[in-house]
C-alpha cells in the first residue's frame, strides 16, 4: 500500500492536469464556434460561384484546360493539411496514416509524387520518414485568411498549367460535426464541376437566359471564375481542417477531463482506504499494548 | 427598383437590398445598372461599388477587388473576392504598400505574374486611398 503522502501528491497533480484539459476544452469550443461560423459564411459564395461556372460551361459549351482530365496521369502533387499543435486525438495521425497508405499504394502507378505540407505536425512526421516536401507552411489556424489560401492556390494553378503535375490532390480532415471528422482525399485539379442540387442555400441564382450579354466573352469569364473557384476550394479545405482540428481537440480534452475525474475518484478511494488502515493499525497497537500491561 | 446581393468569401455583405441603382467597376469600365437592365454577366476589376437605396440620400460605397456580376431579371448578384468598407480601410497601410509596390516596379525586373500582382496592388491602394480621402471624387 502506497503511503498517504504519495497518494495525495498524485491526486493534486491529476487535479492540475484536469484543470488544464478543462481550460483547453473551453478554448477549443470557442475557436470551433468561430471556425464553424466562417464555414457557414463562405457557403453562399462558394455555391453561387460553382453554379455560375456550371451554368456557363453547360449553356455556352466552353471548356478550359483546368477542367480537362489528363488521360495519362504520371506526376501527382499531394497537399497534406495537418495542424500545428498536438493534443487533438486522432486528427493528425489519421491524416499521416492515410498519406502513408496512399504513397504505398500508388508508388508504382505514378512516376512522381510530390508533397506540400501545411501544418507543423505533418512536416515533422514526414521529416522523420525522410519524405521531402517541395514547400511547407505553418501557422494555418492563426491567420487563416482568404489571401493566404489564394497565394497557395495560385501557385498550384501555375504548376498545373505548366504541366509539372497532371493531378493535384488534397488530403485533409473534413468537418462533419464537433465530434466527428473524416479524412478525405480530394482531386482539386483538374476541376470537376457539377451543378449542386441544394441550390437554396445560396443566394437565389437562376439559370442563364439564352440572350445573355457576356462581357468579356464566356471563355474569358470562365477562365477567371475557374481560378477563383479553385482558390476558394483551397480556402474551404483549410477552413474545414481548422474547424476539424478544434472539434477534435475539444473531444480529446473532454475525454481527458473525464479520465482525470475517474482517476481522482479512484485515488481518493485508495487514499481513504489507506488512511482507514493506518487508523486501524494504530488502534490495534494501542489495544494490544494495553492488553500486554494487564 | 431591384434587388442587390453582394457575397464575399468571408461574409454575406449585402443581402436582398432593394436599390434604385448600382455602379460596378466592370470589365470594360465603370458601369451603372438601372432597373430594367438586360440580362448580362461580367467580371469586375478593382474599383468602387456604389449603390443607392430609395428614400435615403446617402450613397453606399465599398471598395472591391476582383468580382463577378450578373444581372438576371430584377436582381443583381455580385460576388466580390475582396471587399472593404470605407471605415475598414487603413490609409496608412495602403500608403505603405503603395510605396513598396511602386518602388518594386521602378527598381526590379519582375516576371509577368509578379508584375501583374504588383500593378494590382498599386491599383488597389489608389482606389482605397481615394475612397477615404476624396469621397467627393468617388461620387457619381
Amino acid at each position: 500500500m502506497a503511503n498517504l503522502k504519495d497518494i495525495r501528491i498524485r491526486i493534486d497533480s491529476t487535479k492540475n492536469t484536469q484543470q488544464i484539459t478543462k481550460a483547453m476544452k473551453l478554448v477549443s469550443a470557442a475557436k470551433l464556434r468561430k471556425a464553424q461560423h466562417q464555414i457557414q459564411n463562405m457557403r453562399p459564395y462558394a455555391l453561387t460561384l460553382k453554379n455560375v461556372i456550371a451554368d456557363i460551361a453547360a449553356t455556352q459549351q466552353v471548356s478550359h484546360p483546368l477542367m480537362v482530365k489528363r488521360s495519362n496521369v504520371r506526376n501527382v502533387l499531394l497537399v497534406v493539411l495537418t495542424s500545428d499543435r498536438g493534443l487533438c486525438g486522432a486528427f493528425n495521425s489519421g491524416i499521416t496514416k492515410f498519406a502513408d497508405k496512399y504513397i504505398a499504394d500508388n508508388k508504382n502507378n505514378f512516376e512522381k509524387i510530390d508533397f506540400i505540407f501545411i501544418g507543423k505536425r505533418g512536416i515533422d512526421y514526414f521529416a522523420r520518414k525522410k519524405v521531402k516536401a517541395i514547400e511547407s507552411f505553418t501557422k494555418l489556424d492563426k491567420d487563416i485568411s482568404y489571401n493566404f489560401a489564394k497565394s497557395i492556390a495560385e501557385n498550384l494553378t501555375k504548376q498545373f498549367e505548366k504541366g509539372h503535375y497532371d493531378e493535384i490532390r488534397l488530403i485533409y480532415n473534413e468537418f462533419k460535426s464537433a465530434i466527428s471528422q473524416k479524412v478525405v482525399c480530394e482531386t482539386i485539379l483538374p476541376v470537376e464541376i457539377e451543378r449542386s442540387s441544394f441550390d437554396t442555400a445560396g443566394a437565389g441564382h437562376t439559370a442563364i437566359a439564352a440572350n445573355m450579354i457576356f462581357d468579356p466573352a464566356p471563355e474569358l469569364i470562365i477562365e477567371d471564375l475557374l481560378k477563383k473557384n479553385f482558390n476558394l476550394q483551397v480556402y474551404r479545405a483549410m477552413s474545414e481542417s481548422v474547424a476539424s482540428e478544434h472539434g477534435a481537440r475539444m473531444t480529446a480534452m473532454e475525454n481527458a477531463s473525464n479520465n482525470a475525474r475517474d482517476m481522482i475518484a479512484k485515488l481518493t478511494l485508495n487514499y481513504n482506504k489507506a488512511r482507514q488502515e493506518k487508523i486501524t493499525t494504530e488502534l490495534i497497537e494501542i489495544v494490544s499494548g494495553a492488553e500486554a500491561l494487564k | 427598383m431591384f434587388k442587390l446581393n453582394v457575397l464575399t468569401p468571408e461574409k454575406k455583405a449585402v443581402f436582398d437590398e432593394v436599390i434604385t441603382e448600382v455602379t460596378v467597376p466592370a470589365y470594360s469600365g465603370e458601369m451603372t445598372i438601372l432597373p430594367g437592365h438586360a440580362s448580362m454577366i461580367t467580371t469586375l476589376g478593382t474599383g468602387i461599388l456604389k449603390y443607392k437605396v430609395p428614400g435615403r440620400d446617402k450613397i453606399f460605397k465599398a471598395m472591391i477587388s476582383w468580382g463577378y456580376c450578373e444581372v438576371i431579371g430584377d436582381s443583381v448578384n455580385v460576388l466580390a473576392e475582396f471587399m472593404q468598407l470605407p471605415e475598414e480601410i487603413s490609409v496608412e497601410k495602403y500608403e505603405a504598400s503603395l510605396k513598396v509596390a511602386e518602388n518594386k516596379l521602378v527598381t526590379q525586373v519582375l516576371s509577368d505574374a509578379d508584375y501583374e500582382q504588383t500593378v494590382n496592388e498599386v491599383d488597389k491602394a489608389h482606389v482605397a486611398i481615394d475612397l477615404v480621402k476624396q469621397p467627393e471624387f468617388a461620387k457619381h
